[in-house]
């Protein structure tokens, strides 16, 4: 336990010090792709503090098994109270394992798409958007939303057919494709993104059942106490 | 007319600083206010400065409810420290103009709203365990209020933990990915990972008592940074 608390300031520290330093505007660029390819672009002095982290990442983990491990052997307390901690830290590695795995073999590409001509992809797919429709209130003008119908093409033939919105994408072989933003102009555009997040369904079960297990702990220790 | 309903919880922490039962009627002037801003809006109101003050220091208030009883002979130094609490937050929304209007599309989710209520929800559990923190150190029956101060604090850590869940999840529906590296992000985790460091801390016999105490204290320092400073000084997504 106590290299946990260790690790956790460690890892603290750390961020702390990326959040604050002086070139934190290379953040930006943190987004634009798979963490590993800034990681190794960028020059140590930008990006050591988070291999510094991803270090302390790794050994929290590694002691996370243990501690976990340790836990069960021992069987302190009720059958919940001995579970759910281990639920908890499931839910922790799972997250960890989701950010390796986006960090790793994410992808993502975003350009503006204009209505109607067929998108060419290296996927193997290509995509076509449809009239993008913008909705806004009366008599104001705000926009409030826009939506494109998406259609997925191989081979000349249409494979499948979604609605993009804001916060609605459409999946298409392990790709996401989202509507990020509109062009306006005579010929409006549509800015697509199209990412790859294969970290994203663990990430999920994590935080599933990171949350199970606090609620149950937290209703436990609560009384407990 | 609704504006009135923000501005009459102002008199109303002030005089619940002295009497208690006061400070529910401002927080609940607060949440009418923000019902009827949320009718005429046709959204729940919790963009921008304005209205998260106005949730927080509700909130604050509202979440106190269950240690108002247990905070016993404590009872009014606690809830003097809260009142000027809620009534600094209130009084700073004032200075604040509301975001009137319709929200960027990528806000208009349940996931959002989520996210952020339950922020505030966890902030005032922070912010409720550090006063039960802070009346703590100067009293004889630590371990009584330093027992409240960690009820506090797990359940905030609890709601903290499912609103960073949410956001990851909203942020997956409208960006494509559940992180993104700007400050406030890297912040919020700084504060989860605080508050994980706490937890774990707290069970080890070393730690309970007077250190998990100003743990507990300084997370809430933490909270407020997470919440003001980095939107303040630093460039985030979560600026809209």
């Amino acid at each position: 336990m106590k290299t946990a608390l260790w690790l956790l300031g460690a890892v603290i520290l750390f961020m702390l010090y990326g959040s604050i330093a002086p070139s934190q505007g290379a953040m930006q660029g943190m987004d634009s792709g798979p963490l590993l390819w800034w990681l190794v672009a960028a020059p140590l002095a930008l990006s050591w503090w988070l291999w510094a982290s991803i270090a302390a990442l790794a050994l929290l983990a590694l002691s996370t098994v243990l501690c976990s491990v340790d836990s069960i052997i021992k069987k302190r307390g009720g059958l919940l109270l001995s579970i759910s901690p281990q639920v908890i830290h499931l839910g922790f590695l799972f997250i960890l394992l989701a950010h390796l795995l986006s960090s790793v073999g994410g992808a993502k590409a975003m350009g503006y798409v204009q209505a109607g001509p067929e998108v060419e992809t290296p996927l193997g797919f290509n995509f076509r958007i449809g009239d993008i429709e913008v909705q806004k209130t009366s008599p104001d003008g705000y926009i409030t939303g826009w939506h494109a119908v998406i259609q997925f093409i191989s081979g000349g033939k249409v494979l499948k057919e979604g609605l993009l919105a804001p916060n609605k994408p459409a999946f298409f072989r392990g790709y996401g494709f989202y509507l990020r933003d509109l062009r306006p102009g005579p010929e409006p555009a549509a800015l697509i993104e199209a990412s790859r997040e294969p970290g994203a369904p663990w990430a999920l079960a994590g935080g599933v059942l990171f949350i199970l297990g606090t609620v149950a702990l937290v209703a436990l220790r609560i009384r407990q106490e | 007319m609704t504006a009135y309903l923000a501005l009459s919880a102002l008199p109303l922490y002030l005089l619940g600083i002295f009497y208690t039962p006061l400070l529910f009627a401002g927080a609940l002037a607060q949440f009418a206010y923000l019902l009827a801003r949320g009718v005429h809006l046709g959204r729940i109101p919790l963009a921008g400065l304005h209205d998260t003050l106005i949730f927080f220091s509700s909130s604050l208030v509202i979440f106190s409810a269950p240690f108002y009883r247990p905070m016993k002979e404590k009872r009014m130094l606690f809830y003097r420290m809260l009142g000027v609490s809620a009534l600094i937050l209130a009084a700073a929304a004032q200075l604040s103009a509301p975001h009137e209007g319709p929200l960027p599309p990528v806000l208009d989710t349940y996931w959002f709203e989520l996210h952020v209520a339950l922020s505030f929800f966890s902030y005032a559990l922070f912010g409720i365990g550090a006063f039960i923190g802070i009346l703590s150190l100067r009293d004889e029956s630590l371990a009584d209020l330093e027992k409240k101060q960690y009820k506090a604090i797990f359940f905030g850590y609890l709601l903290f933990s499912a609103s960073m869940i949410f956001g990851g999840i909203w942020a997956f529906l409208a960006w494509g990915t559940y992180w993104l590296w700007t400050p406030k992000e890297l912040w919020t985790s700084i504060l989860w990972l605080f508050y994980s460091f706490y937890l774990h801390a707290r069970s080890q016999p070393g730690w309970r008592g007077r250190k998990a105490v100003l743990t507990g204290i300084l997370g809430f320092a933490l909270v407020l940074f997470t919440y003001m400073g980095v939107g303040l000084l630093m460039k985030s997504s979560h600026s809209f």
